[in-house]
């Protein structure tokens, strides 16, 4: 009796595994980290999929072929991976570190996505979002905004002591000479 | 009856005995790391972790997934299926230097995690496949203030010299 | 005391001398010399911090470094004839002192009259006035100039092209320490 139960119970949890509901379907977010993109600088975008379907997503590929090699270089991460399966309900994440080589408007489009929906059906398509043309700082411009210039102010200070601190001191021995002497008197 | 039995045991086989078909045999990874450290291009912070995978046994389609600092991450292929990464990412920037520990499970060692995470065990003691570990600097280290910031400082007190010298004169 | 005749204009020369804005040679070298050195000075910092290349912006640099340093000489200018009667008058009795001990030490012999000695005194306090009011004017205008410009260029105008930067910046700075030069304080 006990076993039956045992059975009953085991096909009823098969049944929930195996004989999806729903399909899958797979949204793909494509966003950038940086709040500065720089030109010989890492650039981290983030990709994230977000299962809302009723089905676990299946042989789930993303490719980003936007980064070419004459614009970017590739620092960190494969820019093509793939996952076995996305529950639903879940999402993932993916990051990919490229520095670009170039400065100037970069037009950042989207990566593409292919799962299976549900078991037995053709591969789903599904493209990012786009990210549109996000401008690349050169990297004069980011030294001129952001590098600490210790060292330049420094060199300042240094041309800066024939102009005022040799006549300050002339003039203040001069002073000092002058005073002591009236003192003395 | 027997032949019903025959049929339990084969689906409860095929639900959790296909699962381990594939484990890796003393895995010796060989991995690149990369964490951001720069604070001016970014508020938040990323780590990537590549590897390759070297098994004593042939295996295809290996399933892994990574444990860090409690998270556990799915693993990501190339599709070829020799590299794997994992990636993650937090919205604020990791300032100290830390070393990051990960841990990498086969299908198997994944579901006694979530066992483990279920029945609120420890989850260090559950056997991992492998592990890597790898330091991350901290930020760039900077100075607090800024140099123009100082250089206004300093012209103050100079002009502040100056003028006390020229009233003292003009009085 | 009654001048005599003869020492009556070389009293008059010292006094226009003393009086008088206008410069000896010396004193123009000096001024220009140091005008043109503290607007060059910012170039370096333009060069640096700003990102500009020299050889890009030469004109502008070039333009900007005379105006700037025309416009600091007469800084110096007004600075040092409104401040040597003053430092004179302060400096005049250790001047003095000098000049008695000075004479006390040479040939006693020799008899120096009053007049001579109240003369030499005279010529010295000029001598130490005119220096010490340049350096001080110098000093004054150079620094007034400098923590100008750094508020204008770093602060006011930071996010503005280089080129305007350095432009209003100079002549921004430039034209305020003239300006200030010429309202005398009384």
């Amino acid at each position: 009796m006990s076993l039956k139960l045992i059975t009953i119970f085991l096909i009823a949890c098969a049944g929930l595994v195996h004989a999806e509901d729903g399909d899958a379907k797979l949204i793909l977010i494509k966003n950038v980290l940086n709040s500065i993109i720089t030109e010989g600088n890492d650039l981290m975008v983030q990709y994230t999929l977000y299962n809302i379907g009723d089905g676990a997503a299946t042989d789930v590929n993303l490719a980003d072929s936007s980064f070419h090699e004459s614009d970017f270089e590739l620092v960190s991460g494969m820019t093509s991976v793939k996952w076995e399966r996305i529950l639903a309900g879940t999402n993932v994440s993916h990051v990919v570190i490229v520095r670009p080589l170039k400065s100037g408007a970069f037009n950042f489009t989207s990566a593409v996505v292919q799962y299976v929906a549900s078991e037995g059906s053709d591969t789903t398509f599904g493209m990012s979002n786009d990210l549109g043309e996000l401008d690349i700082l050169s990297l004069k411009e980011f030294k001129r905004i952001h590098a600490s210039h210790l060292i330049e102010w420094g060199l300042f200070g240094v041309w800066c002591i024939p102009s005022i601190v040799l006549p300050y001191m002339l003039y203040y021995k001069s002073k000092s000479k002058y005073s002591l002497k009236a003192k003395k008197n | 009856m027997g032949f019903q039995r025959l049929i339990n045991f084969a689906f409860i086989f095929v639900l959790f005995g296909g699962a381990t078909a594939n484990t890796c045999v003393q895995p010796t990874p060989s991995f690149s790391h990369y964490t951001s450290n720069n604070e001016k291009l970014s508020q938040s912070s990323a780590v990537v972790v590549e590897f390759t995978l070297k098994c004593k046994n042939k295996v295809d389609d290996l399933l892994l997934f990574a444990d860090v600092e409690g998270t556990q991450i799915p693993v990501t292929k190339s599709p070829e299926g020799n590299n794997f990464q994992v990636s993650w990412t937090s919205s604020s920037l990791v300032q100290a230097r830390k070393m990051y520990k990960v841990r990498f499970f086969d299908e198997e060692g994944y579901s006694n995690l979530r066992k483990a995470i279920r029945s609120s065990q420890d989850i260090n003691s559950v056997k991992e496949l492998f592990q890597v570990e790898f330091k991350h600097p901290g930020l760039s280290s900077k100075l607090w203030i800024r140099s123009e910031l100082l250089a206004l400082i300093v012209a103050t007190i100079v002009f502040y010299v100056v003028c006390k010298e020229r009233s003292e004169v003009i009085a | 005391m009654a001048p005599k005749q003869a020492n009556f204009s070389k009293e008059e020369e010292l006094l226009l001398q003393d009086f008088g804005r206008n410069l000896s040679k010396k004193s123009s070298v000096i001024f220009y010399v140091h005008a043109i050195f503290v607007s060059a000075i910012p170039l370096w910092l333009f060069n640096r911090v700003h990102q500009m290349e020299l050889v890009d912006n030469a004109v502008l640099f070039v333009i900007g470094t005379l105006v700037s340093a025309y416009l600091i000489s007469m800084a110096y200018k007004n600075n040092k004839f409104e401040m040597k009667h003053k430092i004179a008058q302060k400096r005049g009795e250790g001047v003095a002192a000098e000049v008695y001990s000075k004479t006390a030490e040479s040939d006693s012999s020799k008899k120096i009259s009053k007049k001579e000695k109240d003369e030499r005194i005279l010529w010295r306090k000029n001598e130490i006035a005119e220096a010490e009011s340049m350096q001080l004017a110098v000093f004054y205008s150079n620094s007034l100039f400098l923590i100008v410009l750094i508020l204008s260029s770093f602060y006011f105008f930071k996010n503005y092209t280089p080129m305007f930067n350095y432009m209003v910046s100079m002549v921004g700075s430039s034209a305020v320490t003239a300006l200030l030069s010429t309202s005398s304080k009384k």
